[in-house]
């Protein structure tokens, strides 16, 4: 499963990968993008399966991110992994069409439960 | 007016432990961060970018903070204390800590906040004056500890 990781923060996109090893994701391969921008990028170039994405970013916020692939017709899974934790912010990333919320700090047993369900469709 | 409640004892635990490794400590500590020392401020803000709640933080605790995030060695944190700044290589994860932070201060609420910004402080560039606070001391395993404050302005 090729899996690209959209965050700022490069110790976090090295923590998100570690924690989805630890979650059990079967062959797991990760990419990684700094914000939205260069997000686009690498779904062009790698084509992956599923986006772990940041909320805030600069350049291209998260949740511009999802809007701007859901309007280009792409229907990649996408979840996000934030600090954000509010019922707003939730909502607006369902209405989006986001398939899970993680927030942060997480463990391997959030990211089993996020991604289990919609890994099985 | 942000209702957003302090975090309790257990809640800065968890979630520093969640964050940085499970042996974590966390307990109550009266003084709080030493103020005539550099210190580090964080920001938080709601929808209309006020100011609401603040985290203060000892120099030395918020450079082991960064620095344990991604396993940097005690010593780069260390020598940057020393020297009363926060390790560029640190500032980062520092940032990332600290946002992740803001949900010290959402549990049991609805009210949106965000981590604004970070400043390292000083009694001649003194943070905002903080209303009620509670106190906290941190303990990482290999790297120096320290006093965190939060509070509401």
């Amino acid at each position: 499963m090729k899996v690209l990781v959209v965050d700022d923060s490069k110790a976090m996109r090295m923590i998100v990968v570690r924690t989805l090893k630890q979650a059990g994701i079967s062959n797991l391969t990760t990419f990684e993008a700094g914000n939205g921008v260069e997000a686009l990028t690498a779904v062009a170039d790698h084509k992956p399966h599923a986006i772990l994405c940041d909320w805030n970013m600069p350049e291209m916020k998260g949740i511009d991110l999802l809007k701007k692939l859901r309007a280009d017709g792409n229907d990649i899974l996408f979840g996000f992994v934030t600090s954000e934790s509010s019922p707003e912010v939730k909502k607006e990333a369902e209405d989006a069409g986001a398939a899970f919320f993680i927030v942060k700090p997480f463990t391997p047993n959030a990211f089993e439960a996020a991604l289990t369900p919609v890994l099985a469709h | 007016m942000c209702s957003n409640p302090l975090p309790t004892l257990n809640t800065v635990e968890k979630l520093i432990q969640c964050l940085l490794g499970n042996q974590v400590e966390a307990r109550n500590s009266a003084p709080g961060p030493d103020l005539t020392k550099p210190h580090v401020v964080a920001s938080y803000v709601d929808d209309s970018n006020a100011v609401q709640r603040v985290l203060v933080c000892d120099l030395g605790l918020a450079n082991s903070m960064g620095a344990a995030m991604s396993m940097i060695p005690a010593g780069v944190a260390n020598d940057a204390t020393k020297a009363g700044v926060v390790a560029e290589n640190i500032a980062s994860n520092l940032g990332e800590v600290l946002n992740i932070c803001v949900n010290l201060f959402t549990e049991n609420s609805t009210d949106r906040l965000t981590f604004s910004n970070l400043k390292v402080c000083s009694p001649k560039d003194p943070g905002p004056s903080v209303k009620a606070s509670v106190k906290y001391a941190i303990d990482i395993p290999r790297y120096a500890g320290g006093s965190l404050l939060a509070g509401s302005l």
